[in-house]
């Protein structure tokens, strides 16, 4: 009775198109949800998709995408760190979980509540000046923010574009006036049309327009000179020890099975390696930067103190 | 035009009430939700003697309103309701099932069959359209994945 | 040149009008059904193109979007429905037609006005598309107060004989606006607690429970049973405009499609607005202001043309200079990057045939969702003889999947089943919906862009009024503002209450 019953339900679950688990087998063995925190199209919805579409090829089963959106990305990261440890629940993580973990001591993730799996894409950060504003070094826009009071734009308070520019001005000893926008777009156009004066965002977004001079870039907030940018210095370069990227990278949440980390590592890797793959996120102007397992993990972990002591000097909020 | 001073004054309370969630932040953050809470209250309070002075703008009479059907109101509301509640549990799609045959065996003049039908069709057509098609996703239903194991 | 010719070629290979005809067919439905809006349609289907040429691809996307313009506008006009908040502006005098049985020729109109304006921006986009980006650039902080004042002054005019309550709405929503986090000060403002709220109130919910939801409760209690019920409506006579009526409101197609265009090319401003400013413009200018509201035709042609408009003129800063002019356009950057076309100048020159393959596909989504509406409008305008018990549950339905799929959240759903509830009871005491969700829209633009200015000037106030462009708007406002007190002065009819 109890089986028919069950094959019935099956049937009428199958017709309506859910899900069907089969009994125990090896892992994995139905398709792997991975949440976007931010809304299609977004940029990391269209790199979510494309590692999806790899994905598959080495995971056996689909990723399938689900966009999370909200609250600048928190509902998403939430809903990562608090699901199911099976493994069938994945999602894309950036630094976000460690500066609103700062500000806000009541969300449910931090570094600690995620098993990583793999970063995939670091956009470094980089502080632009429009191309005929007559300043060309970082050491030349000091010295003007000295004489006047320099208005740079950043997207968002607590956002990492943000927190460079306050690091700048304590590293620096100037004071810039930072007028929060909604997304590159906005910024870039404001820049352009002289209504402020510089800009502070990531690589990706403005090599295209530094490339036709419009924009003037000064400074490229990274260990290594960015690819996108080669004769653009870092901050390491000038004098300026300060490292502000966009990261974006896969995590689970903490105490997943180890079967089922160890292989989404090996996939992450395997997509990361595909030529095809690479050549993809040249077009989408995606700096790649791979880092498996606990490299990541470590990484994270450093920008987490990198900005708790941040916070401790100088709290934003 | 009684209706119209309860109205103005939940809205006057509303707008007391946003301004007091606002009003410890710092300044820049409340100066613009503060100022719309009191072009809202000013609002609702002219709207309030407006009413009570009993002069409205013609053609507003409540006379020309069709009657409302509170009863019907509720008792499709509280189905609705039903409906959402039970889609986490037995899923999107059934949940749609039930709630279109339930409300077209009471809403129409339909014979049972008839509505049973109507309901099975539009199901399907929004199946195909939103998960098949569009491939949007849609509440799971946890009872009946549980069921399976 | 010869980049247009390539273009040509590309645009009429079959393959390109097999995708043409899809994408029109699916815009049509995205558009019409609520909460599915056009940002969605054009994102959902990105992942599609992955493996297409670009080319290809770009006429897909182009298509969904120009025709999920149009489709919003069928719903609205023969269900009060409004698919988008583009089409909120049709509902006014395109419901009322439909209700006197001139459903087919409330298309019909939208039809043409869509037409029109739709290639009116195309054609903007391909000749004078570098030229006028710069108006993108002119337009700062301090301009976009003004517009967004523009835009509410608008609507609250809409509401004739309704201004205070009109009012009262809109400083209701502006309030509502602030919900969520301050972008300047990272502090949560009145979200209850809720994490859903950080983002702010979410505008399609808002959209789908005050329009459609309160609609579909009103038909749902409605006490028609059966189809023999209800009034046999005629919903007959021709999908197209007379001629004289085309005479009668070329002049308003022609101003909506300007004004529509500059709008979209303005970053962030947003298509409800373009719409309504049209409408408003067109009442102001009509020789019967008195009729707009009770099923004026030139109503429907107005905010029909400019939403149209929109959409070559939003491509305008998102081709040019990679700038994109709303929430579609920014998913289209996404879908142009994925086939490694950057946004920028060089999509002019380097990469021109693509670029022009993309802008006479959007004029051939035109004549296209043009010539599908022509020939469905006499059966589509059906719907309303469809008893209101069957559609009324069936709306409800429509709008709890959409809003689920915003983001995956049972929370909209309840959000759109709260405002159902308030939007009903608006309907009823004549507290017209529209003002609160564009005060929804245009609440964050005018609040950051404020602060922007004040922040930027060094809290002088005086930086409202020095620059030309800030002066040009302040005086359309007033305009606007004084145009009903002058009519009235010359004895013109009364329009505000």
């Amino acid at each position: 009775m109890n089986r028919l019953f069950k094959s019935a339900a099956m049937a009428c679950v199958a017709a309506f198109g859910l899900g069907v688990a089969p009994a125990m087998a090896e892992y994995p063995e139905k398709p792997v949800e991975m949440v976007v925190p931010y809304a299609p199209g977004g940029s990391t919805d269209v790199l979510a998709r494309k590692f999806a579409q790899y994905a598959e090829k080495y995971l056996g089963k689909p990723m399938v995408v689900v966009n999370k959106p909200g609250a600048g990305g928190q509902l998403g990261f939430t809903a990562i760190s608090t699901a199911k440890a099976d493994g069938y629940t994945i999602g894309w993580i950036n630094s976000g979980i460690i500066t609103n973990a700062i500000t806000r001591p009541d969300v449910k993730f931090s570094v600690d509540t995620y098993d990583m799996v793999a970063n995939l894409v670091t956009n470094p950060g980089v502080l632009s000046v429009t191309g005929d504003s007559g300043i060309n070094t970082l050491e030349e826009f000091i010295a003007a923010a000295k004489k006047e009071k320099l208005t740079v734009s950043h997207e968002g308070v607590g956002g990492d574009d943000f927190l460079a520019v306050l690091q700048l001005e304590q590293a620096a000893g100037i004071e810039l006036n930072k007028v929060a926008f909604n997304g590159d777009a906005e910024a870039k156009a404001a820049l352009l049309g002289g209504h402020i004066n510089a800009i502070e965002g990531n690589v990706s977004e403005q090599v295209e327009m530094a490339s036709e001079g419009g924009l003037k870039p000064l400074v490229v907030w990274s260990k290594k000179t960015a690819a996108d940018m080669p004769d653009v210095p870092t901050g390491a370069a000038l004098g300026y020890n300060i490292l502000s990227a966009a990261s974006r990278g896969i995590a689970g949440p903490k105490g997943m099975e180890p079967e089922a980390l160890e292989k989404l590592r090996e996939v992450a890797t395997k997509v990361a390696n595909d030529p095809e793959f690479i050549e993809d996120l040249k077009k989408l102007n995606m700096p790649m930067d791979v880092m498996i397992g606990d490299e990541y993990l470590t990484f994270m972990k450093e920008q987490d103190k990198a900005y708790r002591d941040l916070w401790e000097k100088n709290p934003w909020m | 035009m009684r209706r119209d001073v309860i109205v103005a004054a939940a809205l006057l309370l509303l707008a007391v009430a946003s301004a007091a969630g606002v009003w410890t932040l710092e300044g820049g953050a409340r100066n613009f939700p503060i100022t719309m809470a009191g072009l809202l209250g000013a609002g609702a309070v002219i709207l309030m003697a407006r009413s009570m002075l009993g002069n409205p703008p013609k053609g507003q009479a409540e006379a020309d309103e069709a009657p409302v059907a509170y009863g019907r109101l509720l008792i499709v509301a509280a189905i609705t309701v039903g409906f959402v509640l039970a889609m986490p549990w037995i899923g999107f799609y059934p949940a749609t099932f039930l709630y279109l045959a339930g409300l077209y065996c009471w809403l129409t003049a339909m014979r049972p069959v008839a509505a049973v039908g109507l309901a099975v069709v539009l199901t399907a057509a929004i199946y195909v359209l939103f998960g098949l098609f569009l491939a949007v996703p849609t509440p799971g239903g946890a009872i009946i994945s549980t069921l399976l194991g | 040149m010869e980049a247009l010719l390539v273009a040509a070629s590309n645009v009429f290979s079959p393959e390109a009008l097999l995708v043409l005809v899809i994408g029109t067919v699916v815009g049509l439905f995205v558009g019409a059904l609520p909460g599915l809006s056009s940002t969605m349609g054009v994102a959902l289907c990105i992942p599609i193109t992955f493996g297409m040429d670009p080319a290809i691809a770009l006429v897909l996307l182009g298509a969904i979007y120009c025709s999920s313009v149009f489709g919003g506008s069928i719903t609205a006009i023969l269900l009060r429905t409004p698919g988008t908040d583009a089409s909120i502006a049709t509902t006014f005098d395109g419901y009322p037609m439909a209700q006197r049985g001139e459903g087919t020729k409330a298309i019909g109109m939208a039809l043409v006005a869509s037409l029109v304006g739709g290639v009116f921006s195309a054609l903007v986009l391909l000749f004078v598309a570098p030229p006028l980006s710069r108006l993108a650039l002119l337009f700062g902080p301090q301009e976009y107060v003004f517009l967004a004042i523009f835009g509410m002054v608008s609507i609250i005019g809409v509401a004739s004989g309704q201004a205070l309550k009109g009012f009262v709405t809109a400083a209701l929503g502006l309030l509502l606006a602030t919900i969520g986090l301050d972008l300047f000060t990272g502090y949560p403002r009145l979200t209850l607690g809720q994490d859903e709220l950080l983002d702010g109130l979410p505008l399609l919910p808002a959209l789908i429970g005050i329009f459609s939801v309160s609609q579909a409760l009103s038909l749902c209690i409605s006490n028609e049973g059966a189809a023999a019920d209800k009034p046999m409506l005629d919903v007959k006579g021709k999908v197209l405009p007379e001629w004289a009526v085309l005479r009668r409101v070329a002049r308003t197609l022609l101003r909506s499609s300007v004004i529509g265009s500059i709008i979209g090319i303005l970053p962030g401003a947003g298509t409800s607005v373009a719409a309504f400013i049209s409408y408003n413009e067109a009442r102001r200018h009509s020789a019967h202001p008195e009729r707009f509201g009770k099923g004026e035709i030139e109503g429907v042609a107005a905010p029909e043309a400019a939403n149209n408009a929109v959409t070559g003129g939003s491509l305008v800063p998102t081709l040019t200079l990679g700038i994109p002019g709303n929430a579609v356009t920014a998913v289209f950057v996404g879908g142009l990057t994925i086939h490694g076309l950057i946004p920028g100048p060089k999509l002019f020159t380097q990469y021109a045939d693509v670029t022009y393959t993309l802008i006479l596909s959007l004029i051939l989504a035109n004549i296209l969702f043009a010539l599908v509406g022509l020939v469905s409008a006499p059966w589509i305008s059906r719907v309303i003889r469809v008893p209101n018990a069957v559609l009324g549950p069936a709306i409800i339905v429509f709008s709890v999947v959409g809003s689920y799929a915003l983001r995956n959240s049972l929370f909209d759903v309840w959000l759109v089943l709260g405002f159902g509830v308030v939007g009903f009871f608006m309907e009823r005491w004549r507290f017209p919906g529209a003002p609160l969700v564009i005060a929804l829209v245009l609440g964050p633009i005018l609040e950051t862009n404020f602060r922007r200015s004040m922040q930027i000037s060094g809290g002088d106030w005086t930086t409202f009024f020095t620059r030309p462009f800030s002066l040009l708007l302040i005086a359309l406002i007033v305009v606007s503002l004084c145009y009903p007190l002058i009519s009235r002065w010359r004895g013109g009819k009364r329009l505000l209450g």
